[in-house]
């Protein structure tokens, strides 16, 4: 089935996964989940370096950034401020300028702050990066982020890390519908049909990492994903047929012996 | 840096030195002996440039400036690189 290549920041992708390389047990896993999931976008997290203990190993090690678009998070940021600081000091790695701008507003819930993120938004595209900005599933937040220039939207189906899956299907299929940039489901999944599933509505991607990385078996969890977003894709390009609340026989209804 | 503008090395940076020839390095208090610039710093840290970032009193540092720039008593240093997440 032909499909247009998914497009984002002025780049094409094959794969509309991307995936998160928190959580890992170590960096070997890492690399065998992101390869196994067909993920062509990996993002990562930028942190102090230990001062004390330089032996670690650095994760771009086993994420090879000519193989894989690194994309850098703002996580733990909750000012527009520590976020935009997070991207320049992220761009200064030398790995492009896509960036996931994340600005916190709760601890509990690590729902956005959506004003925070609007403001960071407009300064960040000003400054020349390709934003890709994770948000609630508010459709006028949406809208707002896209009028800043950002790249894509990043709704969020559930609170990070939850598990949930898609808890408002109906929001997230007006964000669709209203959308001038790519739509990318992000956190909250928990299995393969709630990925599936935001395919099948139309989002453009979707990015995952707790339910690979918190899987029983990760890599199998992370191949799971990628048949989803294929099957979903698949099913959303094909055109489901319409919901009734009555059977509609497939077999003809003449011919029956009696 | 317009809106954000940096930090002068007054104010709460200073209650954190013990003594006035340290600087703060990702948050915790760290000698200089003598004058350091960014590559000296991380030379003597055992860290490749290539691999992470490095900002000063909240502006960041290219690396073509690494040689260059010069550390003072009082900066706020930060040294960050990738680590895994989501």
């Amino acid at each position: 089935m032909h499909d247009t290549p998914f497009e984002l920041g002025g780049r094409t992708f094959r794969s509309r996964l991307i995936v998160g390389t928190g959580k890992y047990r170590d960096f070997a896993e890492t690399r065998a989940a992101v390869e196994a999931s067909g993920a062509e976008i990996v993002t990562v997290a930028v942190r102090r370096v230990n001062i004390s203990d330089r032996t670690k190993e650095n994760l771009l090690d086993y994420i090879d950034p000519k193989r894989y678009q690194i994309l850098p998070n703002t996580a733990g940021c909750y000012t527009a401020e520590e976020a935009i600081r997070t991207c320049r000091l992220a761009r200064e790695m030398g790995v492009g300028n896509m960036i996931k701008l994340e600005v916190i507003g709760d601890q509990r819930t690590l729902f956005p702050d959506v004003a925070a993120t609007i403001e960071a938004a407009r300064v960040l595209v000003k400054e020349g990066f390709i934003v890709l900005p994770y948000i609630t599933d508010d459709p006028v937040a949406c809208l707002k982020l896209a009028e800043a220039g950002c790249a894509a939207v990043m709704p969020l189906a559930a609170p990070i890390g939850s598990g949930l899956g898609i808890r408002n299907p109906y929001n997230l299929r007006i964000i669709i519908e209203q959308a001038t940039v790519p739509v990318i489901v992000d956190a909250g999944v928990g299995t393969a049909s709630d990925t599936a599933e935001a395919l099948e509505f139309g989002c453009d991607g979707i990015l995952i990492n707790s339910a690979i990385a918190g899987a029983k078996d990760p890599i199998g969890m992370a191949t799971a994903m990628k048949l989803a977003v294929e099957a979903g894709r698949m099913a959303f390009l094909a055109g489901r047929i319409e919901q009734r609340l009555y059977a509609t026989a497939s077999s003809p209804l003449g011919g029956v012996i009696r | 840096m317009g809106r954000f503008p940096n930090l002068d090395g007054s104010g709460f940076l200073h209650s954190r030195l013990v003594s006035t020839n340290q600087i703060l390095l990702n948050g915790e208090p760290y000698e200089l002996t003598g004058n350091l610039t960014v590559a000296d710093l991380i030379g003597r840290l055992g860290m490749k440039p290539a691999r992470i970032a490095v900002e000063v009193n909240q502006v960041v540092t290219p690396k073509a400036e690494y040689a260059s720039k010069l550390i003072a008593a009082g900066d706020q240093v930060e040294i960050v690189d990738f680590v895994g997440g989501g």
